[in-house]
């Protein structure tokens, strides 16, 4: 049995105990008394405790102990939350992803861990997080991990160095994670088989799980509130009656008791982001609600879309809800058949007149509100057309990080206009398990380096497929969560790739409190991180973070090659996960 | 022939409405692209949308989806819902090859029923321009619990894995 610590940015192999990322297997080291660490203040810093059995041996007995950790006078106290990762089948190999808090009361730490899935497993980890509080102060700190693993002790010196600088509860950057009401309750089965979810309070209470564990890891799970029909799913718009000049919100009680907390932050009490409310919500508003789409083109279809819009801002108004950015967003597809127009990607030039009438009905309504609402465009294909011709129509804008890179002339444009700026993109199949570890540094930094305000690199978070324990569908792509179902753990359990983009997106978030300071001022320090940032991707200048336009860029976007090489750069091949330790050395000692 | 179940007026009623006042031209044309990527003339598809779901409102208590199908127009086993109402149909919103009692709707005009294995039924007619050439079918669908719709788990998913496996 051989024990030992690694960072976290790699994987350990569950069948041969060497690295998941083993073309960069020189970059990694296996850390066997004492393991170095790097953090700021109010931040979570992670590695891992890899346990390899020899030949014929299993891991049958574990425990695990920590010391508070010391400087001198000064001390942090062992804030540690411990998982168990569970491997999934990747190929030959097996690749950690699903993490079980641990110690779990229905799996204990062993090797192989489960004997459907792990035959032939040779290596277990566990994930560990430290929590380093504010209250911190800078220093060189030591303390001790002890393991004892089949009656053999080891121990293990952590030697962290803390800088005075403080990662801010609040993210300036968005790392969302994009979802489709309600894909949550086919998961479940004690929702999928209760008519009465939404009114129970049993719908919400897995909703949330989905939403604060999102919010602990600096990321943001929004549910697009309405199906493609138009209609909105239950719970997530106030009820309406009448028609016409009588239309009205019959209720807003249901509506209420499902947002509400999100809105006033008090879902996220005890978290230790703060209770401050959610950043952005999707809004039930589309081509089918409230107004009755039998009557489109007609006085009577705007009148009872404006009607109800501004009784939506107006009970916002009154409830105080005005932090979170609300978002108009038209998710239609002309494809699936209920609405002759795509308005989400727009893809026939045609399509645009549908959006100028949309907004003609909307606008001169939510401008005046001291409620924070946006019109949104996932417009990636026709990004170039579009983000100056429609820069008063819209204020938020979701484009493709490939498209994205062409227009380098759109980011001063809309940010100087207070809008927002998300890119949209992943790499293949999604953000997957078999993707190296700094691939999920990729989206942070192109919105530190390029002016971008947040990133979208799941569209669907839930579709772990049915036999996830064994290998996710798509190998994750389509999932970052898991059901908690089996291990007694809560209903919902993160992902190591989840642990990893939290670690991306406090480092990012780090950054951005020096935004700003790149002009008119005397400490560049956003200047000086940026060339951190350039030196450690190995790029001239910031201009290696754009790309040339492509010759076919004036033509329709049907007729472009998706899979030619402008829509396949990307900012992680060339480099080795040791970037991530890399990055986060560097950036600590310059920020002090 | 339908029973009442219930409602004044029959599936069949419903469906002869629904033949009157739906425009065959309209849904003859409806499609810009025909051939490539689905792409609509808005104003016919708004003026078939419409007329869907005030035909879904004939009789409220039926609870019905009325949905538009047409044939591929080089291959007529092939054809799509091309305008839903308040539902898709069970088969989804992809082209698909046709079942034989929609065939026979557009091929031959003739009306006639459909059980699903769900026990929903549909109702199948066909619908005409004005030079009386039958340009697709209308379908009435009901006994849904809840409306069809595209989502990630039935659309992506389950799919995705069914073609992969």
């Amino acid at each position: 049995m051989k024990l030992f610590l690694i960072q976290d940015n790699c994987r350990i192999d569950g069948r041969t105990g060497g690295f998941v990322e083993k073309q960069y297997a020189a970059d990694f080291a296996c850390y066997e008394k004492e393991l170095p660490l790097d953090s700021a203040r109010n931040q979570m810093v992670s590695f891992q405790l890899a346990a390899v059995c020899g030949e014929g041996e299993r891991l049958a007995d574990f425990s695990l102990s920590f010391t508070p950790l010391l400087d001198g006078e000064k001390r942090i106290e062992p804030d540690y939350e411990v998982f168990i990762e569970w491997f999934h089948q990747l190929g030959e190999q097996l690749a950690p992803d699903m993490l079980i808090p641990y110690p779990a009361p229905e799996l204990p730490f062993r090797i192989p861990l489960d004997g459907r899935y792990h035959a032939g497993q040779r290596a277990g980890a566990l994930w560990i997080d430290l929590f380093v509080p504010e209250s911190a102060q800078k220093g060189r700190y030591t303390g001790k991990l002890t393991a004892k693993a089949n009656g053999q002790q080891w121990d293990f010196t952590l030697s962290l160095r803390v800088a005075g600088c403080m990662v801010p509860y609040e993210s300036r950057i968005i790392a969302d994670l994009n979802n489709y009401a309600d894909n949550i309750s086919p998961n479940f089965p004690q929702l999928a088989g209760n008519r009465d979810r939404y009114r129970d309070g049993s719908y919400f209470a897995i909703e949330k799980q989905f939403i604060t564990l999102a919010r602990e890891h600096r990321c943001l799970f929004q549910n697009l509130n309405y199906l493609h029909s138009g209609k909105p799913v239950e719970s997530f718009a106030p009820e309406l009656s009448g028609s016409g000049k009588k239309m009205r919100v019959a209720s807003w009680e249901q509506f209420d008791r499902h947002f509400g907390p999100y809105l006033d932050g008090s879902a996220f009490a005890g978290s230790r982001r703060g209770a401050y409310p959610i950043e952005f919500m999707f809004t039930p508003f589309n081509l089918g609600w409230p107004a009755d789409y039998a009557k489109w083109g007609t006085p009577g279809y705007r009148t009872e879309y404006r009607r109800i819009l501004c009784e939506y801002l107006r009970h916002f108004e009154e409830k105080g809800w005005t932090k979170t950015t609300l978002e108009i967003m038209y998710n239609h597809k002309k494809d699936y058949r209920f609405f002759p127009s795509t308005q989400d990607e727009i893809w026939y030039q045609h399509d645009e007149e549908v959006a100028e009438a949309l907004y003609d009905i909307i606008r001169d309504t939510y401008e005046h509100s001291s409620v924070k609402m946006v019109l949104r465009a996932d417009s990636s294909n026709n990004y170039g057309n579009h983000f100056d011709k429609y820069k008063d129509m819209f204020s938020m804008w979701v484009a493709a990080m490939s498209m994205y890179a062409w227009f380098p002339e759109s980011v001063p444009l809309l940010r100087n206009r207070g809008s927002v700026l998300w890119i949209y993109g992943w790499y293949g199949e999604g953000m997957t398990i078999d993707l190296p570890l700094h691939a999920f540094l990729t989206h942070p930094m192109i919105c530190f380096m390029t002016g971008a305000t947040g990133f979208c690199s799941f569209w669907n978070t839930l579709s772990w497929g049915k036999d996830y324990l064994r290998t996710p569908f798509v190998n994750g792509g389509q999932g970052f969560f898991y059901p908690g179902e089996g291990f007694a753990a809560g209903d919902v359990l993160p992902s190591l790739r989840m642990k990893v983009l939290r670690n991306q997106m406090q480092l990012v978030d780090l950054m951005m409190t020096v935004d700003g300071l790149d002009r008119e001022t005397a400490d560049l320090a956003k200047k000086d991180l940026q060339e951190i940032v350039n030196r450690c991707y190995g790029y001239a200048d910031n201009s290696a973070w754009w790309a040339e336009k492509p010759d076919f860029v004036n033509t329709p976007p049907r007729y472009w090659d998706f899979e030619g090489p402008a829509f396949r750069r990307n900012h992680y091949e060339a480099q080795s996960p040791k970037i991530i330790l890399e990055l986060r050395r560097r950036v600590l000692n310059r920020l002090g | 022939m339908e029973k009442n179940e219930g409602s004044s007026i029959s599936i069949e009623t419903i469906a002869r409405i629904g033949q009157l006042f739906l425009d065959g031209d309209d849904l003859q044309w409806v499609l810009l692209d025909r051939m490539d990527h689905t792409d609509y003339d808005f104003d016919r598809f708004n003026r078939l949308k419409r007329t869907l779901l005030l035909i879904e409102r004939i009789a409220p208590e039926r609870d019905l989806a009325a949905i538009l199908w047409q044939a591929y127009s080089t291959n007529p086993q092939v054809g799509a819902p091309l305008v839903a109402g308040s539902s898709l149909p069970l088969e989804g919103c992809k082209r698909q090859q046709l079942g034989p009692q929609l065939r026979r709707a557009m091929e031959q005009g003739e009306s006639g029923w459909k059980e699903h294995p769900g026990g929903e039924r549909s109702f199948y007619c066909p619908v005409y321009n004005s030079n009386g050439e039958i340009t697709g079918a209308l379908e009435l669908l009901y006994g849904l619990t809840e409306k069809v719709d595209v989502s990630c788990n039935d659309m992506f998913v389950e799919q995705k894995e069914e073609d992969e496996g």
